[in-house]
């Protein structure tokens, strides 16, 4: 696929155009992905609501009925239910880990095999958390293995 | 795991457990009864045989992500279930008759159990390896 990036002055709105012969899979992930990569997702900290980018999280996990999301240092409550995350991060770095956790491959420093039969995934910021088995196909799908 | 997951796995790994099951009657027969003569029953027995020891991989059932801990228990309860089941199903089955065999038998489970791991372990590691490159070169390229 060509790529042009074409200068434009300060005052003119920026903007990505796709030219392609049909709006394939290729296409709608690359959009999702334009698309994805600029969100914003509202976090709860205590009493406060902060607005998160996506590539800021490390990861997403669901414990009793609620949702946190995980950045380097602070964890913030979310409304969000796993699979609307899921929804929401599809086509980024982000991919299924376990039953309750969805971990952004783009945060993580290295894996481990472990005795259990599982993976363990070491964080950027020094987490430690589980890749089930089977999930270790998506991780190697994010990472274009 | 959840019932689901567990049931596809017992699905897939009870035509290998059958298959265990025919070479470690070979060699058990080799080593003890070398003029063995089988019945067509046999293949019948075996079939049960292997269900036997598919069935203790229902232990790691869980609704919720198993700690490391609760994994390595249910693990070892898993081997102590296999063992049981398989040498009470073996008893039955007349796959071994007097101690000296039993124990044999013990440890053949044990061995075939170890040698499992150890090849699924040593095949995770060499996923982890080629993961780790990936991910070694995505953080080299964005410094």
């Amino acid at each position: 696929m060509k790529i042009s990036i074409e200068e434009i002055p300060r005052g003119e709105e920026e903007e990505i155009i796709i030219r392609c012969h049909e709006m394939n899979e290729e296409v709608m992930a690359l959009l999702h992905k334009l698309k994805s990569s600029g969100e914003q997702l509202s976090g709860i900290c205590g009493d406060e609501i902060y607005r998160l980018r996506l590539s800021d999280i490390y990861y997403f996990e669901t414990v009793d009925q609620k949702s946190f999301l995980y950045c380097e240092s602070r964890v913030y409550e979310t409304k969000l239910k796993l699979y609307e995350f899921e929804e929401l991060a599809a086509g980024t770095r982000f991919f299924r880990a376990s039953k309750s956790t969805v971990i952004n491959a783009g945060k993580i420093s290295h894996i481990k095999p472990s005795l259990s039969g599982r993976f363990e995934a070491f964080m950027d910021n020094g987490e430690k958390l589980l890749v089930s088995r089977s999930y270790v196909p998506s991780l190697k799908k994010v990472l274009g293995l | 795991m959840e019932l689901r997951e567990i049931i596809k796995k017992l699905i897939i790994s009870y035509p290998i457990i059958y298959g265990c099951t025919m070479m470690a009657a070979f060699v058990c027969c080799l080593v003890f009864h070398p003029d063995a003569v089988f019945g067509i029953d046999y293949l019948g027995k075996a079939l049960v045989f292997a269900l036997a020891g598919d069935l203790p991989s229902l232990v790691f059932c869980s609704k919720r992500e198993l700690s490391h801990r609760e994994w390595m228990v249910r693990q070892i309860i898993h081997l102590l279930m296999l063992e049981g089941v398989l040498l009470l199903f073996g008893w039955f089955l007349k796959y071994y008759e007097t101690v000296a065999e039993g124990v044999f038998f013990f440890f053949i489970v044990l061995l075939v159990y170890i040698v499992v791991r150890i090849l699924a372990f040593s095949e995770d590691f060499k996923d982890a390896k080629e993961i780790n490159q990936v991910l070694a070169k995505r953080k080299n390229d964005k410094k």
